[in-house]
């Protein structure tokens, strides 16, 4: 009870206190660019649920052996890069044997595995010295922070394009860029940090 | 056509695009993770400019020598490990050269090993061009990608702490929420603002191409095929039984009386909002950029359930109308 309860604690803290799209500006890119494609969300946010949990799961796994506990920095870069592109292989090999998908299905898996949300989850667990379970929560909780992103940006951008009082310089990327500040300051304000000394 | 597109491409006209009019960072959206998070200062944007410039340039040359052939799942995966290697080697040499600024770049660097930046670039450019082109590409992405990191780096450091690196310029209250991922998207939404308008102001001649948008999706329907599906959807509200499709053409060959008159009116309102509407979402004009955003199916639904509504609303206001005349 007390493990599901530290999952749990820890995956909604990643979802709405340390959103790692808002608060770091992980996988922002992809948040913004994918939120235009509200047909994919479902697919999409499994995959990048999958990949952040597993990725954090594995390089969790290997962390806890002492030779590679005890490498330094880029040796780890390495490694969990490694893991991730390993996975991502083993998927994409598993899906063409078994289900043959379209290559757009491939394309969307390259994006929800290969980016710098996903990658950066394995690396803050070691940052913050996570144990398995939280390392777990992080990953769960990292992919549907990055769900929740999706939805946020998308409501916004809708309501963007439908806004005529927006000055034309102002209109398009400059909009969207500040309407995700708004967002980005308004999760940092849950994190209950001193924004202005 | 293999002219047109030889012209298009000039070196020139691809420096052109890739530090402005097709910006990697304002206007394609590509690497925000970098330009949000870590430009805060001077010095980490110097260095994160150069190993973006450089990985750009490594993979682009690579991806348009070696991997044209090989399938785009498998291409992926080929630059992700070449940034990782890169990412590695370089923070191994700031380990020994400068460890204060490894430091201050932190996760950061390594994370470059993913960015979209890299991955776009040789998907859409390096694979399909020659190494010379792409070399030009990834060059002028990279300077464009600088540009950004840099001015991001120097507002928020002036703004921020009032130095620029670790030289102090004027004594200010430091505002730290610029170092912060918010200031960092704040700081790129006038960017991107200043950008349009150097581009609308000195560069017209691009105007037509230049898109801050994401990337156009959605191809316009004409505004006739909008018209058409009204009155099917209306003659089908009115007979429950009769299928929308057949409806249509029902209403349309038989001149239905009771559905002509006040819907004639009302499409021909309507025309001008949808043909309106259309044309927003087919838009080149840089000035109303959003509608190149892939949002037409909600939009284009709010549209027919206000149509539907009006002349449901006309409808119900003609019959009563004919009510009362024949009491």
């Amino acid at each position: 009870m007390h493990n599901l309860f530290t999952l749990i604690q820890t995956a909604l803290y990643m979802i709405f206190v340390q959103n790692l799209v808002f608060s770091g500006g992980y996988g922002s890119s992809e948040a913004i660019r994918m939120s235009t494609k509200p047909k994919q969300f479902a697919p999409f946010a499994v995959m990048i649920a999958f990949y952040s949990t597993v990725t954090a799961l594995l390089c969790r796994y290997l962390d806890t052996i002492g030779n590679i506990n005890r490498m330094g920095a880029a040796a780890h870069v390495l490694i969990f890069g490694g893991v991730l592109a390993a996975l991502y292989c083993v998927t994409v090999l598993l899906l063409h044997i078994f289900l043959h998908p379209a290559q757009k299905f491939f394309n969307m898996l390259g994006i929800a595995a290969l980016n710098t949300m996903v990658f950066a989850v394995p690396l803050i667990n070691r940052q913050a010295g996570f144990t398995m379970l939280q390392s777990i929560g992080t990953g769960v909780g990292s992919g549907l922070s990055f769900v929740l992103a999706l939805f946020l940006v998308n409501i916004g951008l809708r309501r963007l394009e439908n806004n005529r009082d927006i000055p034309p310089l102002f209109k398009g990327t400059p909009a969207m860029f500040l309407y995700v500040a708004m967002l980005s300051l308004a999760f940092s304000g849950l994190s209950g940090r001193a924004l202005f000394a | 056509m293999p002219e047109k597109k030889r012209a298009v491409l000039t070196p020139s006209r691809i420096m052109i695009h890739g530090i402005l009019v097709k910006n990697p960072v304002l206007v394609q959206v590509i690497g925000l993770c970098p330009a949000v998070a870590a430009s805060a200062d001077i010095f980490v944007s110097t260095v994160l400019s150069v190993i973006v410039t450089g990985l750009l340039i490594v993979c682009e040359c690579i991806a348009s020598l070696l991997l044209k052939k090989i399938p785009r799942r498998i291409r992926v995966v080929i630059y992700f490990i070449i940034g990782l290697v890169v990412c590695a080697y370089t923070s191994e040499f700031l380990k020994t050269g400068a460890p204060d600024l490894l430091n201050r770049v932190g996760v950061y660097l390594p994370l470059m090993a993913a960015s979209s930046a890299v991955a776009l670039r040789c998907e859409n450019f390096a694979v399909k061009k020659s190494l010379r082109l792409s070399f030009l590409d990834a060059l002028a992405n990279g300077l464009g990608t600088s540009l950004v990191l840099m001015t991001s780096g120097l507002v928020r450091g002036l703004l921020g702490s009032g130095m620029i690196g670790d030289w102090k310029i004027f004594d200010t209250p430091p505002l730290r929420g610029l170092a912060m991922p918010f200031g960092g998207f704040i700081v790129l939404g006038f960017t991107a603002a200043f950008l349009k308008w150097f581009i609308s102001a000195h560069l017209t001649k691009y105007d037509a191409e230049m898109a801050f948008g994401i990337k156009q999706r959605r191809k316009a329907k004409p505004a006739a095929t909008l018209v058409q599906t009204v009155p099917a959807k209306s003659a089908a509200a009115s007979d429950p039984a009769q299928p929308a499709a057949p409806a249509a053409s029902a209403a349309a060959a038989q001149g239905n009386a009771r559905a002509s008159a006040p819907q004639r009116k009302s499409v021909a309102s309507e025309e001008s909002t949808a043909a309106d509407f259309y044309e927003r979402a087919s838009s080149d004009d840089p000035q109303d950029t959003f509608a190149l955003f892939d949002l037409g199916a909600f939009n284009l639904q709010e549209e027919l359930d206000a149509i539907l509504a009006e002349i449901e609303g006309l409808e119900n206001a003609a019959f009563d109308g004919k009510e009362d005349d024949d009491a």
